[in-house]
């Protein structure tokens, strides 16, 4: 009998350990990334990334994103995410949030590249007056920004077209919806590639520093240090390699907030 | 006596010709079947494999509803019977299966030819290493009937054409 009556609390006792053990374990920090591509695209490129680091780093990242950029910058304003993959903060609207940059995708700075396909008559950017040229968003910093400033000073005025993403908007040049499309240097090599098309570039801007990974104010500045380290690590550890390999990267660089400033002069430029 | 013995002759011929025949034709159908049974599971695999990247592009952003929208859409003529969509760990996110299936306009003699049940087929929604569901679908049996049912009206109406020729 007396063993009938403590088997309940037995039983009690348990499932108030599992909760409390679940209870603790660390919820994941959302990790956002720009909609450069495609969700599915950017899942495939930035998953192992993000697997690494949290290994790395024992901080679990998981990869969020909205369905368009636009959504993906509301989530920014909302505070939806821990850590970010952009250069949108620098609009003036995200000043107030108080993001601090970690670290920057390596290599080459990035160019906006107007394109055209390679057999188009449209050889100089003045050509393009009354045309139609593709931009993946009005918030992009090299696919629109800095491409809308340079038809401006040419006295160029063009026809927006939008393509959601900097593939979108190849996509629309590859089957001549546009007569030409302003994108990311990054994505232009890439795409060329993969599709087997090719483009012929009418204009390319200065360099500017590649999208930065920026941390939410709110991020413990221990977490936020662990996972700096481990995406500043990834280029030297041959356990990354693999990954970096599939995501065409060359892992990340370090990166400070003033580094930004020409791209947060451009947005101003354009009234962001 | 020589007149029913050719009855007796003619009448073995027949029967030996009707049972040829019939049982060309059992063969025939079986053949049928299973070719149909084939087709279908491959036009499964095929259209579960495109599904893949469209869920994939759905469930990164979180959207369950646009996910259970494009699986109603690839399934609109009901070639599966059973639609869902599990967790990793095996918890249903949603069941899209259609709610009412068209019959299939077949004899019941044709369904005895249909195996009972068709095999299930499953693909993992992912990008490595994250698992974002996995979809399993089971063709209907009433699209394996009505695909059996059109093949054998066919060759009736070519064995028809044969004969009165």
């Amino acid at each position: 009998m007396r063993h009938i009556t403590k088997l309940p609390i037995a039983v009690a006792l348990l499932l108030l350990a599992a909760t409390s053990a679940l209870a603790q374990q660390p919820q994941p920090l959302a990790f956002g990334v720009l909609n450069q591509q495609s969700p599915a695209l950017t899942a495939e490129r930035w998953n192992p990334i993000l697997h690494y680091a949290s290994t790395v780093s024992g901080v679990t990242l998981q990869l969020k994103m909205g369905r368009t950029v636009q959504d993906t910058n509301a989530m920014m304003a909302r505070g939806e995410f821990d850590f970010v993959f952009t250069n949108h903060n620098f609009q003036s609207e995200f000043d107030t949030i108080g993001f601090k940059v970690i670290a920057r995708w390596a290599g080459e700075p990035i160019r906006a590249v107007i394109a055209v396909p390679a057999d188009s008559p449209i050889h100089h950017l003045h050509e393009l007056d009354g045309k139609r040229v593709s931009f993946p968003s009005t918030d992009a910093f090299v696919g629109y920004a800095v491409p809308l400033v340079a038809l401006k000073r040419a006295g160029v005025n063009v026809e927006q077209m939008f393509g959601g993403n900097q593939e979108g908007t190849l996509a629309q040049v590859k089957a001549k919806r546009v007569e030409a499309g302003a994108v990311n240097s990054r994505f232009l090599g890439q795409y060329a590639e993969r599709e087997h098309v090719q483009f012929r570039e009418i204009y390319v801007s200065e360099g500017f520093p590649d999208l930065a990974v920026i941390a939410h104010p709110r991020v413990p500045a221990a977490t936020v240090e662990r996972v700096r380290r481990a995406l500043l690590g990834m280029s030297s550890d041959p356990n990354a390699a693999a990954v970096l390999t599939a995501a065409k990267s060359k892992g990340f660089e370090p990166a400070v907030d003033r580094d930004y400033d020409g791209v947060r002069r451009v947005y101003r430029l354009i009234g962001q | 006596m020589k007149s029913s013995l050719r009855a007796l002759l003619l009448g073995i011929s027949s029967v030996a010709i009707v049972v040829v025949t019939l049982s060309g034709l059992a063969v025939n159908l079986r053949d049928r079947s299973n070719a149909a049974q084939v087709r279908l599971s491959e036009q499964t695999e095929r259209l579960a494999t495109a599904a893949g990247p469209l869920l994939l592009d759905s469930l990164v952003v979180g959207d369950l509803a646009r996910a259970e929208q494009t699986l109603r859409n690839l399934n609109a003529d009901s070639v599966w019977s059973l639609v869902t969509l599990y967790e990793a760990d095996g918890r249903l996110i949603f069941d899209a299966s259609p709610e009412n299936l068209p019959r299939s306009g077949a004899p019941r003699w044709v369904k005895h030819l249909v195996p009972v049940t068709l095999a299930e087929h499953r693909v993992s929604i992912s990008a490595p290493p994250v698992v974002y569901g996995i979809l399993a679908v089971t063709p209907s049996m009433q699209s394996l009937e009505s695909e059996l049912w059109a093949e054998i009206q066919t060759m009736i109406a070519a064995k028809r054409k044969g004969t009165t020729r």
